[in-house]
């Protein structure tokens, strides 16, 4: 399998990660989460849309309806303070576990 | 305070629930514009318009189940899911209203019985007193109750006991007669000291409360009023503080005291004695019935410390002497316990019943809906939320039969509420108005509710979980065994709660009718008592109160209302005093003890007591004549068994006992009577052993106070005025009670039980019923799954006989097994009922035995009814269609 299915917290990180530069509709999120990882993660829209509704309930998130490069009407996502906020901190725990993981597989390996 | 996102969670979770249309749409426009983009993307990179669309959506794969995914994503959801699921159940109970009906209406009906029952224990028992901090209001008692108390109680000093202590409250009783109105009216009211007043909170609601120098002797009589007695006598007259009134009280009955109204209490205030009408300060020397302990003080610490202060006035008491406090709470409803205890039960058990048949309704249904439930199994439900569909339906139904029972209870309440008190002999404390379904029985009803829902649902839950329909006709038959076992299970609980309610019910009718069947030997339906009691300052020695009856006798012989009537110096039906009676004979003293009463010549003919040999008094038997007696047979009987006792000579002496007790007759030295005749026994209460009496002339004694008997053709409020003016005729000044039909007394002492009896009749009946039918379901339940099976036995020749014999042996092991139990649970609902019966041993086989048998044949009519319908099965037509 050479795409990787996002485990649920994987994705809330990319999908905040993809919103900090700034504010986009459901598709550029998507297109620009495969970018980011260079197609790596396939984003179908079963688990972007639950992420978007999830990550808005949290606050993290905040939406409202705009217009694409298209002109096409589109529901635009933005990060809220809260959920830069939240991206930083979640950011420094991935690299931290990360680190920490690497060096354990090198270890033993 | 809050964990992070909180705030913006509960708001998206109202969002989501209130605005569910517009969330919807969103989401709808969202996905919808998403779809145009990735068309619009595809169509850039170059593909036809129709493949664009048809790629576009296969990328997405299904809008409804993406929407599906982020509904179940959205706060709330679970509450979405059982909204969803609720509507479900409602819909599915509505189409079965039949069922729905019955299961609700009998269910609510068990827990009607509850909100009353949880009403009552929640007025008497849970509530408290009303009484500022109640709790540490105690009942002082003196030792082991039924001795005499220690000496000196009257001279302690309880400012001793500040530091444990707050209050010492002690008060009077007495009665009030008004008389500077032309409407002389009784009053009941005490003489209280300083502490009732602080102990009971009897703050004024009007005026003011007693002051420290109310309560010193020689300074103005002062009164606080009920608010009663404010409005009916004094008519709500505003200006009520400062005006006098006389009255007459029966500790002074020769002077009229006046007495200034300083304040009236407030018109919820209650007492539980109901003596509040005038409280005035009590001057004289006396000692606590009641104290308020400090905040803080244990009772063991204070029944200490009183101990100890008793001991100090009186050194003469025991080592092991103790004072013991009991709550004031307590102690007011510590008569009632028994028969709360014994109507919690039945209350229990009649839940516990319907229960049982709103369970075995379950399970009817549930073979009806198996088609239904292999459907939704099929279709790829899992068990969990075919249980958790069932569920919610047993819950929406307990819910309406909550809400059906708490309407019920409520109007029951305000229905048999100042009947409840009545039986019960004991006012609600804080006033009928407290007896409601108020917060806490509120609370308690649905829980009740609750835990009968859970109960209820257990087997049908249990049934539902462990089968696995299939869609195919006639499924698997071992289950319909499994739901036949749970079923006679049910049954078999129900049978066994039925008995145990029914003996208990019989026990209880059988008690009321040994009561009913007990012959107090007088006449008590047409007989009027009323007390008269006689100044001392006007009759100051026993002749000039022995001329005083003689008179009174023969005025109201002269009323031609009355057809007889006598006087007797103790009311009947009330125990006497004892004494001891001798007879000498020969050289040996055989001695007896009796009940003696002083009664005039007419006593015997007016409560129609048979004279048996000798005479009864006459005229002749005058005050200075020879000291006469008659005698009851049982003492003839005891002091002459072999000869008559007539013409012999008796002699009585008073015991210690009754030394003891305040003299109504002040010559207690021993007397030599002649006895002239022997009369029929009498008794005087329900349990009276003692039916030895003795009768002596009331003018030859001359007592304080006496009883007037009256008989007349038909009870009528005449009686009372004629009565009132025979006594005014000879002296106005005289006391006179308030007359009554002495039925009356036999009445009350009789309701209890009766009351008891009805009530626990009613419940058994009820649960009678549940049971029967529930026997009747099983049996017609098991016809009717055993068709082929009987068809199939007819056409190879069975008989009916042989067929109906199958259903009878299986209705007959669970109705036995049902029995057993039951009498069983008999023995101990019984043992709750001691104490409340009379003439009937709590257990008694032979009542045990009789319910039993009688619950076996209505069981087994129940079981005849549906086996008969078994035989007339034709085997030609069953096995066609089936």
């Amino acid at each position: 399998m050479s795409r990787t299915d996002l485990m649920r917290g994987t994705l809330d990180l990319l999908v905040l990660q993809a919103l900090s530069l700034e504010p986009d509709h459901g598709l550029g999120v998507a297109r620009r989460v495969e970018q980011m990882t260079r197609g790596a993660f396939e984003v179908n829209p079963g688990s972007l849309f639950p992420a978007l509704h999830r990550l808005e309930e949290r606050g993290w998130l905040a939406s409202e309806w705009g217009r694409s490069e298209s002109n096409r009407k589109a529901k635009f996502y933005r990060l809220t303070a809260s959920g830069q906020r939240h991206l930083r901190r979640e950011t420094e725990n991935w690299e931290r576990v990360s680190v920490a993981m690497a060096r354990a597989l090198r270890t033993t390996g | 305070m809050f964990p992070p996102g909180a705030w913006s969670k509960l708001r998206t979770l109202f969002r989501n629930l209130l605005q569910r249309e517009r969330v919807e749409r969103d989401l709808d426009d969202e996905l919808g514009s998403y779809l145009e983009m990735l068309v619009e993307e595809k169509l850039a990179a170059g593909m036809s318009p129709a493949d664009a669309r048809r790629s576009a959506r296969l990328e997405i794969g299904g809008i409804e189940q993406v929407k599906e995914i982020v509904r179940d994503e959205r706060a709330g959801a679970w509450l979405d899911r059982l909204l969803h699921d609720a509507r479900t159940a409602a819909r599915s109970l509505r189409k079965a209203h039949g069922f729905a009906g019955v299961a609700i209406i009998t269910l609510a009906v068990g827990l009607a019985l509850c909100t009353v029952m949880l009403a009552v224990l929640n007025a008497y028992f849970v509530r408290g007193l009303p009484y500022p901090d109640a709790g540490r209001l105690f009942s002082v008692q003196y030792g082991p109750s039924g001795q005499p108390g220690p000496r000196g109680l009257a001279q302690l000093d309880w400012s001793s006991l500040d530091d444990v202590v707050e209050e010492t409250i002690a008060w009077d009783l007495d009665m009030f007669y008004l008389t500077d109105t032309t409407r002389p009216e009784q009053a009941p009211g005490a003489w209280v000291t300083p502490g009732f007043i602080g102990g009971f909170g009897a703050r004024p609601a009007l005026g003011r409360s007693f002051e420290p120098t109310d309560f010193q002797n020689g300074r103005p009589q002062v009164a606080i009023i009920s608010h009663r007695l404010w409005q009916n006598r004094f008519a709500g007259d505003e200006g009520v503080v400062g005006r006098r009134f006389t009255a007459y009280v029966s500790d002074r009955p020769d002077e009229p005291e006046t007495f200034t109204i300083v304040g009236v209490l407030p018109e919820g205030f209650w007492h539980f004695n109901g003596y509040t009408d005038v409280l005035v300060p009590l001057r004289a020397a006396s000692y606590p019935y009641y104290a308020r302990l400090r905040n803080g003080v244990a009772p063991t610490v204070a029944e200490a410390r009183i101990t100890a202060l008793v001991r100090s006035g009186d050194t003469g008491l025991d080592a092991d002497w103790r004072v013991s406090l009991i709550s004031a709470q307590g102690r007011y409803v510590a008569a009632m316990r028994p028969m709360m205890r014994a109507l919690t039960l039945a209350v229990g058990l009649v839940l516990l019943i319907t229960c049982a048949n709103v369970a075995m309704l379950f399970l009817v249904r549930a073979v009806r809906r198996g088609p239904e439930v292999a459907l939704r199994l099929a279709l790829g439900a899992s068990r969990g939320q075919v249980a958790r569909m069932l569920f919610l339906e047993g819950l929406l139904l307990g819910g309406l039969a909550t809400v059906l029972a708490l309407i019920g209870g409520h109007l029951t309440i305000a229905w048999i509420g100042p009947h409840v008190e009545q039986q019960l002999q004991r006012s609600v404390p804080g006033g009928l108005s407290s007896f409601e379904v108020g917060g806490a029985v509120l609370v308690g009803t649905m829980a009740c509710g609750l835990a009968a829902t859970i109960v209820f649902m257990a087997a049908p839950l249990v049934m539902a979980w462990r089968t696995r329909p299939s869609l195919a006709r006639g499924h698997a038959r071992g289950e319909g065994a499994a739901r036949l076992r749970a079923r006679s299970l049910l049954v078999v609980c129900e049978v066994a709660a039925s008995v145990a309610l029914l003996s208990g019910s019989v026990f209880l009718i059988s008690s009321a009718y040994r009561m009913l069947q007990v012959d107090f030997g007088i006449e008590t339906e047409r007989t009027v008592v009323a007390s008269v009691s006689l100044r001392p300052r006007s009759y100051p020695d026993s002749a000039s109160r022995g001329s005083f009856f003689a008179r009174l006798q023969q005025r109201l012989e002269a009323a031609p209302e009355f057809e007889l009537a006598a006087l007797s110096d103790a009311a009947p039906l009330q125990q006497p005093a004892t004494s001891h009676v001798e007879r000498v004979a020969g050289n040996e003293v055989v001695t007896g003890e009796a009940g003696v009463t002083g009664v005039t010549a007419g006593y015997f003919a007016a409560l129609d007591i048979p004279l048996i040999e000798g005479r009864v008094f006459d005229g002749g038997d005058r005050r200075g004549g020879e000291p006469v007696a008659v005698a009851s047979q049982t003492l003839a009987h005891r002091l002459a068994p072999a000869s008559s006792l007539v013409g012999r000579r008796v002699r009585l002496r008073r015991d210690a006992s009754s030394a003891m007790l305040p003299s109504n007759d002040a010559d207690a030295t021993p007397r030599d009577l002649l006895v002239v005749g022997v009369v029929a026994d009498v008794r005087q209460s329900h349990t009276d052993e003692l039916l030895a009496d003795l009768y002596l002339p009331l003018v030859q004694g001359g007592p304080r106070f006496a009883w007037i008997l009256v008989r007349a053709p038909a009870p009528s409020p005449v009686w009372e005025a004629e009565i009132w003016s025979a006594v005014a005729d000879i002296d106005a000044g005289v006391a006179l009670g308030a007359p009554r039909v002495l039925q009356a007394g036999v009445d009350t002492e009789r309701a209890r039980p009766r009351f008891l009896a009805s009530l626990l009749t009613a419940f058994a009946a009820f649960a009678g019923l549940l049971s029967l039918l529930g026997v009747y379901s099983v049996i017609s339940y098991s016809v009717r799954q055993r068709r082929r099976e009987i068809a199939v036995r007819m056409a190879v020749g069975a008989r009916p006989a042989t067929v109906a014999c199958l259903f009878l042996r299986q209705g007959a092991t669970v109705l036995a097994i049902g029995l057993v139990l039951g009498i069983g649970c008999s023995v101990f609902v019984s043992r709750t009922l001691e104490g409340q019966l009379f003439g009937v041993q709590a257990g008694d086989p032979l009542v045990l035995a009789l319910t039993a048998a009688a619950f076996a044949a209505c069981g087994l009519l129940a079981i005849a009814w549906p086996a008969a319908r078994a035989t007339a099965i034709d085997p030609a037509v069953t096995l066609r269609t089936d």
